[in-house]
């Protein structure tokens, strides 16, 4: 590819030829925008499903005694509900925003490998739909929870087509997860527009950079792992059978070896949509840039070395090295939370939407924090592991911290994205809904994992102490769908009748802002001199230009 | 190119210490052998970018002093649609549930696959 001085903007077309519409234009297009469109809207058709999922087992654990469900169904139910979540939803949403944006925010015309792009997606969509096809077969869909611990995985304790199909859907989504990756980094790092430099990129393109690396680390790693899982059930080897002199203690490895940097795979992304959004609700510049990006760096490199803190209670692993990695990675997120409180204070601030969510964040991603530092510590986890005390941190911190701050760049993207705005009262509405739902489902859970309860239990009896906090937790549940609904009707009311948005409704910094709203094909016609790292806001204030 | 070498750079040695405490602190080789070809990979892309660097110098979104003129100018083929991904990832989904289901599924989407990427292929040889 030629890289000129001079660089721009909308190459120009080199045949003009008919455009296809409809469906045939979803299928053959490798617009970044409309890949990006397809990853957010696939991605949260099986954040629904993995929902709807939740709510099974939520209701039959309502009441002590509950059969709704059977227990096979259920062992199926919680599998999916977090094959789902983690492989499905919440990173590629994070693809997909980033498919979207990322290009924007440097001032590119598209991804470096628009084609790629395309082909990674309907990987990801296939793998997707192979994963969750399991409920059609025969024996039900994967049971042997999300990380399909050996020997449960195996072709004894788990027959049947639904883990091999979990098995390829996991290798499939990995391989395309690796191709984004690629393609991102590679993006970030020959197609900036000129004066964009790396340290004047917004954070969401930072983070998106960061968790592409980590990707690109760790992704082969599962793809290998499941490769390995699937030799054992159906060709005959033994790498994870300790009755063959294999080791099951290797899947934890290598499955944790991705599992735990997939949490920051999964986070990162939403961190830098709060460090994008927080500045442009307190009318500052972020505080501490570059602070805030050696944190980034140190979390990254951190959640690469605390893999078998998961893996405590097998007694097999070194406790003080993981515990004490484990528990630094609190410093650099500490000092995000410092750097994000930083940049409200004294601000001029307002609460639109997408502040109010990355306030939500904050509050609930911090919870999720402080549970992981009393994780970290072996005598607490040897306590409390495998109890919905676990149950409670990670849905703290994969919801709090991903779901709420996914809502902030939803709510604040959407008028670019659309060209409409969304309804704030209704978005009020839903963060209010969403925010006490979400914690009276997970806050009882701490208590219910210090009391004993384990997690995974299909239904249980009366008597324990347990009942009414669950029956709390699932009407908490209950609440998070109904937000869900009012969140759906507001999309869908404002994506036809909402009042237009305009190019930048929110006075924003980055340079998504400086085009359409929606964006044309390619993106810019033209940019504005890029100075810092909020070209708009000089653009605004030429008296206070640097 | 000044940065982009640094990160990978700082990753490599990252992973050296790390990988370096944790095999004579433990002496386990399923993780050792993961940070060693971690420092690996990231030691492949710093020399990359460096050789990058050395053949092409200060690009202008290097430098904090450029303008970005709207000039024409040609940063490279971004088609706008292309029906050959769809084929490559649908052939792939198709081979891969083969495992599962038969080996004829494997060769039916496989030769899908093999197709689309020719056809992806010939596509840019026409336009790039």
């Amino acid at each position: 590819m030629t890289v000129l001085t001079e660089r721009p903007t909308a190459p120009p077309s080199r045949e003009p030829r008919r455009r296809a519409t409809g469906l045939l234009d979803l299928v053959t297009t490798t617009d970044h925008k409309k890949i990006g469109l397809l990853y957010v809207f696939t991605a949260f058709g099986f954040f629904l499903l993995a929902g709807a999922l939740a709510e099974v087992m939520r209701t039959q654990l309502a009441r002590p005694n509950q059969h709704l469900v059977s227990a096979g169904v259920y062992n199926e139910l919680f599998t999916m509900h977090g094959s789902i979540m983690m492989f499905l939803f919440i990173g590629p949403m994070a693809f997909g925003l980033a498919n979207y944006f990322v290009p924007l925010q440097i001032g590119a015309p598209d991804l470096s490998f628009p084609r790629l792009n395309a082909f990674a997606y309907w990987l990801y969509l296939g793998g997707g739909i192979t994963m969750v096809s399991g409920f059609l077969t025969d024996r039900g869909a994967a049971a042997f929870g999300w990380f399909a611990y050996a020997p449960l995985s195996d072709a004894i304790h788990s027959p049947g087509a639904g883990a091999d199909l979990w098995i390829v859907g996991v290798a499939l989504t990995g391989v395309a997860g690796t191709l984004f990756g690629v393609n991102l980094v590679t993006t970030i790092f020959t197609l900036r527009a000129p004066g964009m430099t790396m340290l004047r990129m917004p954070f969401f393109t930072w983070d998106m950079l960061v968790a592409s690396l980590l990707v690109i680390l760790t992704f082969p790693v599962v793809a290998a792992a499941v490769a390995l899982l699937f030799a054992d059930r159906n060709l005959g080897t033994h790498f994870f059978d300790a009755t063959n002199g294999g080791e099951p203690i290797l899947w934890q490895h290598l499955f944790w070896f991705f599992g735990h940097p997939e949490v920051y795979i999964i986070v990162l992304p939403y961190f830098g949509i709060v460090t994008d959004v927080i500045p442009v609700f307190s009318r500052k510049p972020i505080f501490g840039y570059r602070g805030m990006l050696i944190a980034t760096f140190a979390i990254a490199g951190l959640s690469t070395g605390v893999w078998a803190h998961h893996m405590f209670a097998t007694g097999a692993v070194l406790l003080p090295f993981f515990s004490a990695l484990s528990l630094l990675i609190a410093v650099p997120t500490g000092v995000k939370f410092v750097n994000w409180i930083g940049t409200m204070w004294r601000g001029r601030l307002t609460f639109e939407t997408p502040m109010l969510f990355c306030i939500g964040f904050l509050l609930t991603f911090v919870m999720g924090g402080i549970t992981g530092v009393m994780l970290a510590s072996p005598p607490i986890d040897f306590r409390v592991t495998d109890t919905y005390f676990v149950v409670a941190h990670m849905h703290y911190v994969m919801f709090g911290g991903s779901v709420f701050a996914m809502f902030a760049g939803l709510y604040y993207w959407f008028p670019k994205m659309s060209g409409r705005r969304l309804s704030e009262r209704w978005g009020k509405v839903h963060f209010w809904l969403l925010l006490i739902g979400f914690n009276l489902t997970f806050f009882p859970q701490h208590q219910l994992g210090l009391r004993g309860m384990p997690r995974r239990v299909d239904t249980y009896g009366g008597g324990r102490g347990w009942s009414f906090l669950n029956l709390l937790s699932s009407v908490g549940a209950w609440l998070m769908g109904v937000a869900m609904l009012v969140f759906i009707a507001n999309v869908w009311v404002s994506i036809r009748r909402g009042a237009p948005a305009g190019d930048d409704p929110w006075e924003a910094n980055t340079l998504e802002w400086a085009t359409t709203s929606p964006p044309p094909e390619h993106n810019f016609t033209s940019l504005p001199p890029i100075r810092s790292d909020r070209p708009l806001f000089d653009g605004r204030h030429p008296e206070l230009r640097p | 190119m000044r940065i982009e070498p640094r990160l990978f750079l700082s990753s490599a040695i990252f992973y050296v210490v790390i990988g370096t405490l944790y095999w004579f602190t433990s002496y386990e080789p399923a993780g050792t052998a993961m940070l060693g070809l971690a420092v690996g990979s990231w030691t492949l892309c710093w020399l990359y970018l460096l050789r990058q660097r050395r053949e092409h110098g200060l690009r202008p979104e290097d430098r904090d002093d450029v303008v970005a003129s709207a000039g024409p100018a040609d940063v490279g083929w971004f088609p706008s649609s292309s029906a050959w991904p769809f084929g490559m990832g649908m052939g792939a989904v198709v081979a891969a549930n083969g495992l599962v289901f038969g080996t004829w599924l494997t060769v039916a989407g496989g030769a899908l696959f093999l197709f689309s990427v020719v056809g992806l292929a010939i596509e840019s040889n026409s336009k790039a």
